[in-house]
Protein backbone atom coordinates (compact mmCIF):
# COMPACT_ATOMS: atom_id res chain seq x y z
CA UNK A 1 0.00 0.00 0.00
CA UNK A 2 0.89 3.40 -0.70
CA UNK A 3 2.03 5.57 1.87
CA UNK A 4 -0.53 8.33 1.08
CA UNK A 5 -2.91 5.29 0.86
CA UNK A 6 -2.07 4.87 4.26
CA UNK A 7 -2.25 7.82 4.97
CA UNK A 8 -6.06 8.17 3.93
CA UNK A 9 -7.20 5.26 5.47
CA UNK A 10 -5.81 6.59 8.85
CA UNK A 11 -7.92 9.87 8.51
CA UNK A 12 -11.01 8.05 7.18
CA UNK A 13 -10.68 5.55 9.94
CA UNK A 14 -10.16 8.55 12.73
CA UNK A 15 -13.33 10.48 11.22
CA UNK A 16 -15.65 7.65 11.27
CA UNK A 17 -14.10 6.87 15.25
CA UNK A 18 -15.17 10.29 15.83
CA UNK A 19 -18.65 10.00 14.35
CA UNK A 20 -19.21 6.60 16.09
CA UNK A 21 -18.13 8.03 19.36
CA UNK A 22 -19.96 11.05 19.46
CA UNK A 23 -22.74 9.14 18.43
CA UNK A 24 -22.30 6.62 21.35
CA UNK A 25 -21.14 9.49 24.40
CA UNK A 26 -22.96 12.73 22.73
CA UNK A 27 -22.23 16.09 24.23
CA UNK A 28 -24.72 17.60 26.63
CA UNK A 29 -25.53 20.16 23.65
CA UNK A 30 -26.38 17.39 21.63
CA UNK A 31 -28.38 15.81 24.19
CA UNK A 32 -30.41 19.19 24.76
CA UNK A 33 -31.14 19.11 21.20
CA UNK A 34 -31.81 15.84 20.55
CA UNK A 35 -34.44 15.81 23.71
CA UNK A 36 -36.23 18.68 21.97
CA UNK A 37 -36.79 16.97 18.41
CA UNK A 38 -37.64 14.08 20.35
CA UNK A 39 -40.18 16.25 22.46
CA UNK A 40 -41.57 17.34 19.21
CA UNK A 41 -41.96 14.27 17.21
CA UNK A 42 -43.98 12.61 20.93
CA UNK A 43 -46.39 16.12 20.51
CA UNK A 44 -47.05 14.63 17.34
CA UNK A 45 -47.18 11.44 17.60
CA UNK A 46 -50.72 10.01 16.61
CA UNK A 47 -52.25 7.26 18.87
CA UNK A 48 -55.05 4.68 18.36
CA UNK A 49 -57.34 7.70 19.58
CA UNK A 50 -57.86 5.89 22.45
CA UNK A 51 -58.57 7.52 26.00
CA UNK A 52 -55.43 5.89 27.66
CA UNK A 53 -53.04 6.35 25.19
CA UNK A 54 -53.99 9.58 24.37
CA UNK A 55 -53.40 10.36 28.40
CA UNK A 56 -49.78 8.24 27.95
CA UNK A 57 -48.59 10.36 24.79
CA UNK A 58 -49.70 13.72 26.99
CA UNK A 59 -47.82 12.21 30.27
CA UNK A 60 -44.89 11.23 27.94
CA UNK A 61 -44.32 15.02 26.54
CA UNK A 62 -45.24 16.11 30.28
CA UNK A 63 -41.87 14.11 30.97
CA UNK A 64 -40.17 16.39 29.64
CA UNK A 65 -40.44 18.98 31.98
CA UNK A 66 -39.09 19.56 35.30
CA UNK A 67 -41.16 19.02 38.33
CA UNK A 68 -41.43 22.94 38.51
CA UNK A 69 -41.17 24.92 34.86
CA UNK A 70 -43.48 27.40 33.48
CA UNK A 71 -44.33 28.16 29.73
CA UNK A 72 -44.92 31.51 28.49
CA UNK A 73 -45.57 31.57 24.71
CA UNK A 74 -47.38 34.79 23.19
CA UNK A 75 -46.98 34.61 19.63
CA UNK A 76 -48.83 37.12 17.04
CA UNK A 77 -51.75 35.73 15.53
CA UNK A 78 -51.33 32.18 18.27
CA UNK A 79 -53.52 31.52 21.55
CA UNK A 80 -51.42 32.75 24.24
CA UNK A 81 -49.83 29.94 26.73
CA UNK A 82 -49.13 30.13 30.23
CA UNK A 83 -49.11 27.50 32.15
CA UNK A 84 -46.70 26.09 35.21
CA UNK A 85 -48.15 23.08 36.39
CA UNK A 86 -47.90 19.72 34.93
CA UNK A 87 -51.82 18.81 34.84
CA UNK A 88 -52.70 21.78 33.11
CA UNK A 89 -50.28 20.64 30.87
CA UNK A 90 -51.57 17.17 30.03
CA UNK A 91 -55.51 18.72 30.19
CA UNK A 92 -53.69 21.26 27.20
CA UNK A 93 -52.06 18.17 25.62
CA UNK A 94 -55.12 16.09 25.62
CA UNK A 95 -57.25 18.82 24.16
CA UNK A 96 -55.06 19.41 21.52
CA UNK A 97 -55.65 15.95 21.02
CA UNK A 98 -59.18 15.62 20.74
CA UNK A 99 -59.67 18.82 18.53
CA UNK A 100 -60.09 17.45 15.20
CA UNK A 101 -58.19 20.10 13.67
CA UNK A 102 -54.31 18.12 13.32
CA UNK A 103 -51.67 20.32 14.51
CA UNK A 104 -47.74 19.91 13.48
CA UNK A 105 -45.49 21.13 15.81
CA UNK A 106 -41.22 21.69 14.95
CA UNK A 107 -38.21 22.79 16.98
CA UNK A 108 -35.87 24.01 14.34
CA UNK A 109 -32.79 25.79 14.48
CA UNK A 110 -31.72 24.65 18.06
CA UNK A 111 -28.83 27.31 19.34
CA UNK A 112 -27.55 27.15 22.66
CA UNK A 113 -26.67 30.20 24.18
CA UNK A 114 -25.56 28.88 27.89
CA UNK A 115 -24.81 25.38 28.51
CA UNK A 116 -23.24 24.35 31.96
CA UNK A 117 -22.93 20.98 33.74
CA UNK A 118 -26.34 21.13 35.25
CA UNK A 119 -27.73 24.35 33.06
CA UNK A 120 -28.80 25.05 29.73
CA UNK A 121 -30.58 27.31 27.63
CA UNK A 122 -31.13 26.92 23.97
CA UNK A 123 -32.92 28.92 21.75
CA UNK A 124 -34.78 27.58 19.12
CA UNK A 125 -37.94 28.48 16.16
CA UNK A 126 -40.80 26.44 17.08
CA UNK A 127 -43.24 26.08 14.35
CA UNK A 128 -47.24 25.06 14.46
CA UNK A 129 -48.83 24.19 11.20
CA UNK A 130 -52.95 23.75 12.07
CA UNK A 131 -54.47 21.59 8.97
CA UNK A 132 -56.39 23.59 6.80
CA UNK A 133 -54.82 27.06 7.69
CA UNK A 134 -53.07 29.15 5.71
CA UNK A 135 -50.75 31.03 8.25
CA UNK A 136 -48.40 28.59 10.03
CA UNK A 137 -47.44 30.08 13.85
CA UNK A 138 -44.06 30.84 14.21
CA UNK A 139 -42.05 32.03 17.13
CA UNK A 140 -38.56 32.02 18.75
CA UNK A 141 -38.70 30.42 21.93
CA UNK A 142 -36.22 30.33 24.55
CA UNK A 143 -35.75 26.94 26.32
CA UNK A 144 -34.16 26.66 30.35
CA UNK A 145 -32.99 22.90 30.76
CA UNK A 146 -31.86 21.81 34.14
CA UNK A 147 -30.34 18.50 34.50
CA UNK A 148 -32.28 16.55 37.46
CA UNK A 149 -31.25 13.18 38.08
CA UNK A 150 -28.57 13.17 35.02
CA UNK A 151 -31.53 13.51 32.92
CA UNK A 152 -32.16 17.27 30.86
CA UNK A 153 -35.63 18.66 32.20
CA UNK A 154 -37.06 21.89 30.98
CA UNK A 155 -37.51 24.33 33.21
CA UNK A 156 -39.13 27.57 31.55
CA UNK A 157 -40.19 28.19 27.80
CA UNK A 158 -40.86 32.06 26.77
CA UNK A 159 -41.22 33.95 23.46
CA UNK A 160 -38.14 35.79 22.31
CA UNK A 161 -39.66 38.44 19.80
CA UNK A 162 -38.06 38.77 16.55
CA UNK A 163 -39.31 41.92 15.76
CA UNK A 164 -39.61 44.83 18.45
CA UNK B 1 -5.12 5.85 -22.27
CA UNK B 2 -4.11 3.21 -24.81
CA UNK B 3 -5.44 2.61 -28.34
CA UNK B 4 -7.16 -0.62 -27.45
CA UNK B 5 -8.57 0.99 -24.43
CA UNK B 6 -9.94 3.60 -26.67
CA UNK B 7 -11.27 1.17 -28.98
CA UNK B 8 -13.43 -0.71 -26.44
CA UNK B 9 -14.99 2.27 -25.00
CA UNK B 10 -16.28 3.51 -28.95
CA UNK B 11 -17.42 -0.26 -28.70
CA UNK B 12 -19.16 0.64 -25.91
CA UNK B 13 -23.01 -0.07 -26.83
CA UNK B 14 -25.02 3.23 -27.98
CA UNK B 15 -27.70 3.41 -24.31
CA UNK B 16 -24.58 3.23 -22.40
CA UNK B 17 -22.92 5.81 -23.81
CA UNK B 18 -25.81 8.01 -23.61
CA UNK B 19 -25.90 7.17 -20.12
CA UNK B 20 -22.92 7.86 -19.04
CA UNK B 21 -20.54 8.58 -21.75
CA UNK B 22 -17.53 7.32 -23.16
CA UNK B 23 -15.49 7.76 -20.08
CA UNK B 24 -17.35 6.57 -16.96
CA UNK B 25 -14.98 8.18 -14.64
CA UNK B 26 -14.97 11.47 -16.47
CA UNK B 27 -18.77 11.65 -16.25
CA UNK B 28 -18.77 10.43 -12.47
CA UNK B 29 -16.54 13.82 -11.93
CA UNK B 30 -18.63 15.66 -13.87
CA UNK B 31 -21.92 14.50 -12.08
CA UNK B 32 -19.89 15.32 -8.53
CA UNK B 33 -18.99 18.66 -9.79
CA UNK B 34 -22.59 19.66 -10.90
CA UNK B 35 -23.85 18.35 -7.46
CA UNK B 36 -21.46 20.67 -6.01
CA UNK B 37 -22.15 23.44 -7.48
CA UNK B 38 -25.89 22.95 -7.02
CA UNK B 39 -25.31 22.11 -3.68
CA UNK B 40 -23.07 25.45 -3.05
CA UNK B 41 -25.49 27.64 -4.88
CA UNK B 42 -29.07 26.73 -3.60
CA UNK B 43 -27.94 26.15 0.00
CA UNK B 44 -25.89 29.42 -0.03
CA UNK B 45 -25.99 32.15 -2.89
CA UNK B 46 -29.70 31.04 -3.76
CA UNK B 47 -31.86 29.56 -1.05
CA UNK B 48 -35.32 28.38 -2.58
CA UNK B 49 -38.09 29.04 0.21
CA UNK B 50 -42.07 28.48 -0.25
CA UNK B 51 -44.04 31.23 0.92
CA UNK B 52 -46.87 30.56 3.51
CA UNK B 53 -48.99 33.05 4.48
CA UNK B 54 -50.53 35.89 3.42
CA UNK B 55 -48.61 38.76 5.18
CA UNK B 56 -47.09 39.41 1.64
CA UNK B 57 -50.09 39.32 -0.64
CA UNK B 58 -51.16 40.46 -3.12
CA UNK B 59 -47.41 40.53 -3.98
CA UNK B 60 -46.12 37.60 -3.17
CA UNK B 61 -49.01 34.64 -3.02
CA UNK B 62 -49.32 31.91 -0.37
CA UNK B 63 -47.98 28.63 -1.31
CA UNK B 64 -45.75 30.54 -3.88
CA UNK B 65 -42.00 29.87 -4.23
CA UNK B 66 -39.40 32.86 -4.22
CA UNK B 67 -35.33 32.53 -3.86
CA UNK B 68 -33.56 34.57 -1.58
CA UNK B 69 -30.22 35.84 -2.92
CA UNK B 70 -28.08 36.12 -0.10
CA UNK B 71 -25.30 37.79 -1.88
CA UNK B 72 -26.25 41.44 -2.18
CA UNK B 73 -26.34 42.34 1.86
CA UNK B 74 -22.43 41.14 1.57
CA UNK B 75 -20.96 44.00 0.02
CA UNK B 76 -24.10 46.60 0.55
CA UNK B 77 -26.63 47.64 2.61
CA UNK B 78 -30.21 46.74 2.45
CA UNK B 79 -32.57 49.26 0.18
CA UNK B 80 -36.00 50.69 1.10
CA UNK B 81 -38.30 48.92 -0.61
CA UNK B 82 -36.70 45.97 -1.26
CA UNK B 83 -38.54 42.21 -0.25
CA UNK B 84 -36.35 40.61 2.25
CA UNK B 85 -35.73 37.64 4.21
CA UNK B 86 -35.37 37.41 7.95
CA UNK B 87 -33.89 34.33 9.63
CA UNK B 88 -35.15 33.04 13.10
CA UNK B 89 -32.68 31.52 15.32
CA UNK B 90 -31.74 29.58 11.70
CA UNK B 91 -32.33 29.66 7.89
CA UNK B 92 -35.02 27.06 8.38
CA UNK B 93 -38.18 29.19 8.59
CA UNK B 94 -37.83 32.78 7.69
CA UNK B 95 -40.29 36.05 7.39
CA UNK B 96 -40.52 37.60 4.10
CA UNK B 97 -41.03 41.46 4.74
CA UNK B 98 -40.83 44.72 2.65
CA UNK B 99 -38.31 47.24 4.38
CA UNK B 100 -40.06 50.37 5.05
CA UNK B 101 -37.56 52.75 7.17
CA UNK B 102 -33.66 52.92 7.20
CA UNK B 103 -31.64 53.43 10.11
CA UNK B 104 -31.48 56.78 11.66
CA UNK B 105 -34.70 57.32 10.36
CA UNK B 106 -37.75 58.86 11.85
CA UNK B 107 -41.13 56.65 11.23
CA UNK B 108 -45.07 57.02 12.07
CA UNK B 109 -47.99 55.59 10.51
CA UNK B 110 -51.16 57.51 10.81
CA UNK B 111 -54.51 56.40 9.36
CA UNK B 112 -52.62 53.83 7.56
CA UNK B 113 -50.06 56.03 5.85
CA UNK B 114 -46.59 55.64 6.57
CA UNK B 115 -44.13 58.87 6.99
CA UNK B 116 -40.38 58.88 6.62
CA UNK B 117 -38.86 62.06 8.78
CA UNK B 118 -42.02 63.37 8.28
CA UNK B 119 -42.42 62.73 4.31
CA UNK B 120 -45.23 61.04 3.02
CA UNK B 121 -43.54 57.41 1.49
CA UNK B 122 -45.64 56.16 -1.76
CA UNK B 123 -46.30 52.62 -1.44
CA UNK B 124 -48.28 51.64 -4.54
CA UNK B 125 -48.06 47.27 -3.39
CA UNK B 126 -50.03 48.11 -0.51
CA UNK B 127 -54.03 47.58 -1.28
CA UNK B 128 -56.68 48.59 1.42
CA UNK B 129 -54.23 49.36 4.26
CA UNK B 130 -56.44 49.29 8.18
CA UNK B 131 -55.99 52.55 9.56
CA UNK B 132 -53.05 52.10 11.10
CA UNK B 133 -51.52 54.20 13.80
CA UNK B 134 -47.87 54.35 15.11
CA UNK B 135 -46.65 57.36 16.84
CA UNK B 136 -43.16 59.05 15.67
CA UNK B 137 -40.18 56.09 16.22
CA UNK B 138 -36.41 57.09 15.34
CA UNK B 139 -35.06 53.86 14.47
CA UNK B 140 -31.34 52.85 15.78
CA UNK B 141 -28.31 52.98 14.05
CA UNK B 142 -28.81 49.42 12.93
CA UNK B 143 -32.13 49.01 12.77
CA UNK B 144 -35.04 48.96 10.22
CA UNK B 145 -38.48 48.86 9.91
CA UNK B 146 -40.35 45.95 7.80
CA UNK B 147 -43.74 45.01 7.16
CA UNK B 148 -45.47 43.11 4.80
CA UNK B 149 -47.64 44.19 1.96
CA UNK B 150 -50.59 42.70 3.03
CA UNK B 151 -51.81 45.71 5.81
CA UNK B 152 -55.49 44.85 5.95
CA UNK B 153 -55.65 43.32 9.21
CA UNK B 154 -54.92 45.06 12.28
CA UNK B 155 -51.25 46.26 13.48
CA UNK B 156 -51.63 43.73 16.26
CA UNK B 157 -52.16 40.77 13.83
CA UNK B 158 -49.32 41.62 11.69
CA UNK B 159 -45.98 40.14 12.01
CA UNK B 160 -43.32 42.97 11.48
CA UNK B 161 -42.13 45.55 12.96
CA UNK B 162 -38.35 46.36 13.98
CA UNK B 163 -35.38 43.96 12.72
CA UNK B 164 -31.53 44.70 13.48
CA UNK B 165 -28.93 44.48 10.50
CA UNK B 166 -27.59 40.95 11.47
CA UNK B 167 -30.98 39.46 10.57
CA UNK B 168 -31.72 40.40 7.11
CA UNK B 169 -29.96 37.41 5.51
CA UNK B 170 -30.99 37.94 1.93
CA UNK B 171 -33.41 39.63 -0.69
CA UNK B 172 -36.13 38.26 -2.33
CA UNK B 173 -35.08 37.36 -6.62
CA UNK B 174 -38.76 37.70 -7.73
CA UNK B 175 -40.78 40.77 -6.14
CA UNK B 176 -43.77 39.77 -7.80
CA UNK B 177 -46.15 41.70 -10.65
CA UNK B 178 -45.32 45.64 -10.68
CA UNK B 179 -48.56 47.54 -9.41
CA UNK B 180 -49.99 49.54 -11.99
Amino acid sequence: MKKWHKHLVLLVALLVGAMVLRALIPSDERRVHVLLAQMARDINEQTRGGMLSDLAAANRVADYFGPEFEIRINATGAPELDISDRSELIQMLLSARKSRRGVKVAILDPQTVAISKTNAVVEATGKAEVSGETDVFVSELRFTLVKIDRRWRIRRVETIRTFE
Amino acid sequence: MSALESDQTDMAPLWRRILIGRNPRITLLRAALIGLICWTTFRHVLLPVRISGISMEPTLRNGSVNLINWLPYWWREPRRGEIVAIRTTGTSVMYLKRIIALPNETVEIRAGRVFINGEPLAESYVKNPDPWEMPPRRLGPDEYLVFGDNRSMPMELHVAGVVKRDRIVGKAIWHGKPTP
